[in-house]
């Protein structure tokens, strides 16, 4: 069949074909594509929990669309693609540890596994309800992540990372609970034990900045200012960038969630606008927000970290730092905030919804929960974006 | 003039050489009786000059209106189909009519400035052109190639900087756009020649014929004169990339000149993804997905929101979107749906 001459569409883009449907699954295959570089991380820091839960999910949603599938008109809407690249997402955004059966060592809940297929069905479930892409609002992969995060939220806090020296084929369950200041709890420590594969933390970075930020004084012993929050309590930073840090599977490596969104921009799947105004406005949220300096005997003293940059640019930089890597920020980012679900399709308000994003999910870390912030902002913001479209309409060329 | 101003999105292109040595073939037959010259617009435009083409809109309106005096005379000789070198090759075979066709217009339109529009890849094709137009101090503006360069509305954008709404006479911006064909019928008039026959092409199989056709044919009669058969599952289009309209029976003097055998499109319509890729590359800055569910729902305020009335029809949109939504389809319908509305 003549295509369209020899026009040629940028590199990036897929081929025109005659079918929409071949079109549409490469489409979404290239999505998936980009979801391997978070899941090959999660893969050597959580070792096969981490891809047996994944692939435990991804099937069970697939079975469950294929039944979702059958009923009404929009079944037929629904695309095996699209079902595959959402359960991808909400398997990055899960912890490794529910993927257990009767191991008190990984999740008190004995059936931890059920939380997985109850998502995997929830998600089916919502995705044929929203319908087609056109009209809808919520990404149903974040109305199914906040659903069970309200039904068994502390069993979904991650606690346990392979240690480098197993990764990718140490037991998650052979863990070893480090005691300490977290400074000496360094992931690239050798300081494991050699019954050990893993380490459990009982407090993740994103707990402790929650309970810095909030002036929960009681979580926080032995914290007194900003200085002791980020040089005592807080893990270093290169842990939180590489993944030593127990996390969800996709999320806890900021580097290769970085390198997995970098390849969505280069594929011309995601707008380059949506997570640098994001990223950028989170960060500038953080810095203009009032957080607490110091905690006396009977008070907390609150500043804005920008007037105080000049004297202390290393802490205040730190800080931030921490709320850009301990949070999911990033993967917000570039996988959720720029699917065309949820984000405004013309380029002023786009740009528009990403700043507001960034100052909100700052906001929601800072004042909410550092480990939920960005996917509350996401979900208030989406609701909005029909009226962004509606107020920032481009002005035709013509 | 300065640079070219750009539009954003379309669908860039590799320029191809002319295959071989590329003719029109005339299938007019014999030369009638020689026409006096015409001294006037209105005797040209008695003669027959006909056209209503995407390149140059309404040529004998813009003629008529252009009498009393337009500030810029555009010739717009861009080619913006891949493999469809129709107004490079007039350029080259029939230099001194175009010449002269450019020469009488920007005379009796009492145009100030003269500008041609050509490929930038055209540059080196067109020697006797450019040496016929040195001396009406005409401006050129080398353009690369990209689709849909070549619409009347993207041409006065980049080289007038000036916003010509699809629909409209150019006139009313204080402009005449004319293309080859027109350009070359004005000039064979005034070589004392008769307007009946227009400057066509047609592509099939990746090979494009020139012709010189009856004004009177239609694309179908065109098709069988110039020995291309239609296979099964083949029909004939004016339009490339997904702005095809089924043209078979469509007359070629007074409409497009460029027609494509081709398979009819597969549209499969899925569910929009909302990609955004059919608003990215969009030339125009319309909001297509708008538009496509602005037809859904038979929203006449969220088509306009949507910029309904800027739409040129070029079909990259469909081209891009990995749904195969039909929103040139729909984009058509609601302008049909606001035409009868407004009657």
């Amino acid at each position: 069949m003549e295509t369209a001459g020899s026009v040629e569409l940028s590199r990036k883009r897929l081929p025109p074909s005659a079918s929409a449907d071949a079109h549409l699954a490469r489409y979404y295959l290239l999505h998936a594509l980009a979801a391997m570089f978070p899941l090959s991380a999660g893969a050597m820091l959580y070792g096969r929990r981490g891809l047996s839960l994944m692939a435990l999910l991804v099937l069970t949603t697939l079975g469950c669309g294929m039944l979702w599938r059958r009923i009404g008109r929009r079944g037929h809407a629904l695309r095996y693609g699209q079902l595959l690249w959402w359960a991808l997402l909400l398997g990055l955004m899960l912890p490794a540890h529910l993927y257990a059966w009767a191991e008190p060592a990984l999740c008190p809940e004995k059936h931890a596994w059920a939380i997985v297929v109850g998502a995997a069905v929830v998600l089916a479930g919502v995705s044929w309800a929203a319908g087609p892409s056109g009209p809808m609002r919520l990404h149903p992969v974040l109305v199914t992540y906040l659903m069970v995060q309200a039904l068994f939220g502390p069993l979904l806090t991650p606690r346990l990372v392979l240690h480098y020296s197993h990764l990718g084929v140490g037991e998650l369950a052979r863990a070893q609970p480090l005691v300490g200041p977290a400074r000496e709890q360094a992931w690239i420590s050798d300081r494991l034990h050699s019954d050990y594969d893993a380490i459990r933390l009982e407090r993740t970075a994103a707990e402790k900045l929650t309970a810095y930020t909030r002036a929960q004084r009681e979580d926080l012993r032995g914290v007194m200012n900003l200085l002791d929050l980020v040089s005592d309590a807080l893990p270093s930073l290169e842990d939180l960038v590489v993944g030593g840090h127990p996390g969800p599977i996709g999320v806890s490596s900021v580097v290769m969630v970085l390198v997995g969104g970098l390849f969505l921009m280069y594929r011309g799947l995601i707008d380059y606008k949506i997570p640098l105004y994001c990223i950028s406005f989170a960060f500038l949220g953080v810095l203009l927000m009032p957080v607490p300096v110091s905690f006396s005997q009977d008070t907390v003293q609150y500043a804005v970290l920008l007037t105080a940059l000049r004297q202390s640019p290393l802490e205040i930089g730190a800080f931030a730092g921490y709320q850009m890597t301990a949070t999911p920020l990033v993967f917000t980012a570039f996988f959720l905030a720029s699917s065309g679900t949820i984000a405004p399709i013309n380029p002023r308000a786009k740009a528009v919804f990403a700043a507001l994003l960034g100052l909100l999910a700052a906001a929601a870390q800072l004042y909410v929960s550092a480990a939920l912030g960005p996917y509350l902002a996401l979900m208030v913001l989406g609701l909005c974006t029909p009226w962004l479209e509606r107020w920032w309409v481009p002005r035709p060329l013509v | 003039m300065g640079k070219p101003l750009e539009f954003p999105g379309g669908l860039a292109w590799a320029p191809q050489a002319l295959a071989g040595r590329a003719r029109f073939t005339d299938l007019a037959g014999e030369e009638p009786a020689a026409a006096p010259e015409p001294g006037s617009l209105d005797e040209l435009l008695a003669m027959g000059v006909g056209g209503d083409r995407l390149a140059a809109p309404d040529v004998p309106g813009q003629l008529r209106r252009a009498e009393p005096g337009v500030r810029a005379l555009v010739c717009n000789l861009v080619d913006h189909e891949p493999g469809v070198a129709l107004n490079t090759l007039l350029g080259l075979q029939y230099a001194r009519e175009l010449a002269r066709g450019m020469e009488f217009c920007a005379r009796r339109c009492g145009a100030g400035r003269v500008m041609v529009a050509v490929n930038a890849s055209a540059a080196g094709s067109l020697p006797e052109l450019l040496r016929l137009c040195s001396g009406m101090r005409a401006v050129w503006a080398w353009l690369p190639e990209r689709y849909p360069r070549g619409h009347a509305s993207l041409v006065v954008y980049s080289v007038l900087r000036k916003r010509l709404k699809p629909g409209t006479c150019p006139t009313t911006i204080g402009a005449a756009v004319l293309d080859g064909a027109a350009l070359w019928q004005i000039g064979r008039a005034l070589a004392g020649r008769r307007i009946d026959r227009v400057p066509v092409a047609l592509r099939h199989a990746g090979e494009t014929r020139y012709a010189l056709a009856p004004a009177e044919w239609t694309a179908g009669k065109l098709a069988e004169a110039l020995g291309v058969a239609t296979p099964a599952g083949m029909e004939l289009y004016r339009g490339d990339l997904a702005a095809r309209v089924p043209a078979q029976e469509e007359a070629i003097g007074h409409g497009e000149n460029r027609f494509h055998l081709a398979q009819p499109l597969h549209i499969s319509p899925a569910a929009c993804t909302r990609c955004g890729w059919c608003v990215q590359y969009c030339p125009t800055g319309v909001q297509p997905a708008v538009l496509l569910e602005a037809a859904q729902q038979q929203d006449g305020l969220l088509a306009e929101q949507g910029g309904l009335r800027s739409c040129i029809e070029c079909g990259v949109c469909e081209h891009v979107c990995p749904s195969r939504l039909p929103l040139t389809a729909a984009i058509r319908t609601l302008k049909q749906d606001g035409n009868r509305r407004e009657r």
